[in-house]
């Protein structure tokens, strides 16, 4: 014989999971019942055992199908459409029964404030901050640092703040806040900076958006001519 | 110690060895002292606000050999009038702003040499000579309180010249050059409404004397 196949009752189909990796099983449905062949005919495997079947059969090299024990066929094998078991049982993770939900994102809102704070920093481009350098005087630039992204933006932070087109921030609690604009409610820049005290020299830039960078304090370059002039962007 | 030696140990380590009598200097040393000091002409303007003058080269290498036999003239007190007058000669080219910048380069340090010439006598002929070579080279003394400039108009006329001068004096803190006519209102404008943060001493000061 070539094959065993057993037929499962279609409400049973659970059971077979327990087989589910065996390899070479094939399963196809036909109206309420589930027939599964590919089982090697002298398998006698305890898992293959407590299946549910309500028949099984020894099939021959010419799919005629024999009872156990008989040596006259009992029937033919139908046209059936098989597909591997696996394929035909999915897997599906087991449930909780008290599962942990989760919190759902706070979006951070920034709205216009009629507080009114220093600014402290600007974002421009190098350009512009080529151009300002070029002729500023010393005593203003010494007190500026600077950082450069790839896009050519140039962060620029320190006090006076220079004047150029470009937008202007405050700082409170290393966070640098679009001039004019605080935290919806005020309160979340109180948390937002408890949550990222870790690293004193950092700096968390937001947009009016809400989007932010993070920007460590070690990017920052004291500004001089040289430093300034020496800075390009590829 | 060779020119080249004296002007590199100058802008590298701001450290400086003479040789122990004067003597002229090897045309390959005055050769390559004047690489030395072009290389550092076009590493300083990086710094200098706008655009530098051209190089003199003429003026750095005067300005060099000067404070070499400056130095000399300090460590060496067996040397006379006579010979300061043989050596210190004065520069003969026009001190046009390119001669300034060119000058400067070495010039800047003549503050650490008057410190030196501290010790020596207030009639003492070095020191007469350096007075006056000082008052014509205002740009690198902007940070001797005590050197008061005779014209500055090679400097004014130039706006890199302009700007680094407001600099060096507002760095300096010296109320009395920036409170030259000329200069007060530059120095007003480079302070702008942020004299108070930036210098509050000078918005006092002005307070007084207006």
């Amino acid at each position: 014989m070539k094959e065993m196949i057993i037929v499962l009752a279609m409400a049973d189909i659970t059971a077979l999971g327990s087989i589910r990796t065996w390899p070479g099983l094939l399963v196809a449905a036909t109206g309420d019942e589930i027939w599964v062949r590919g089982i090697p005919p002298d398998a006698t495997d305890i898992q293959l055992r407590k299946l549910p079947a309500k028949h099984t059969f020894l099939a021959d090299a010419q799919e005629r199908l024999f009872l156990p024990g008989k040596q006259t066929p009992h029937d033919m094998l139908k046209k059936m459409s098989w597909e591997a078991i696996a394929s035909f049982i999915t897997v599906e993770l087991p449930v909780s029964a008290m599962p942990a939900r989760h919190g759902e994102g706070y979006a951070v809102r920034l709205s216009p404030t009629i507080q009114t704070a220093e600014p402290f920093a600007v974002l421009t481009t190098l350009e512009y901050w080529k151009a300002y350098a070029d002729t500023a005087p010393l005593i203003r630039l010494q007190r500026l640092s600077f950082a450069v992204c790839e896009t050519g933006e140039v962060l620029i932070i320190g006090t006076p703040v220079p004047s150029m087109p470009g937008k202007v921030f405050t700082l409170r609690d290393n966070i640098l806040l679009p001039a004019g604009y605080d935290f919806d409610p005020p309160v979340v820049g109180q948390l937002i900076a408890n949550w990222s005290a870790t690293e004193s020299d950092t700096l968390l830039l937001f947009h009016v958006d809400g989007l932010w960078e993070k920007i460590p304090g070690h990017v920052f370059v004291r500004a001089s001519r040289s430093a300034i002039r020496l800075t390009n962007t590829f | 110690m060779t020119l080249t030696a004296f002007i590199s140990s100058l802008i590298n380590e701001g450290t400086v060895t003479v040789a122990p009598a004067i003597e002229p200097f090897d045309p390959g040393d005055i050769r390559l002292a004047g690489v030395h000091l072009k290389q550092h002409y076009d590493d300083d303007s990086t710094d200098m606000p706008g655009q530098v003058p051209s190089y003199d080269p003429e003026a750095a290498h005067w300005a060099a050999c000067y404070l070499y036999r400056a130095v000399q003239f300090i460590q060496i007190r067996r040397l006379g009038e006579e010979d300061i007058k043989a050596h210190l000669l004065p520069f003969t080219g026009v001190r046009s702003p390119s001669a300034m910048y060119a000058a400067d380069l070495t010039l800047r340090y003549m503050p650490g040499l008057f410190d030196l010439a501290k010790g020596l006598a207030p009639g003492d002929p070095l020191v007469k000579e350096l007075e006056i070579m000082a008052a014509q080279w205002p740009f690198s003394m902007a940070a001797i309180p005590a050197i008061v400039p005779e014209d500055l108009s090679p400097i004014l006329q130039h706006p890199s010249l302009k700007i680094a001068y407001i600099d060096r004096i507002i760095q300096a803190r010296d109320l009395r050059k920036c409170r030259h006519p000329e200069c007060l209102p530059l120095v007003q404008e480079a302070l702008g409404s942020y004299a108070a943060i930036l210098w509050p001493e000078f918005e006092i000061d002005l307070t007084v004397h207006i």
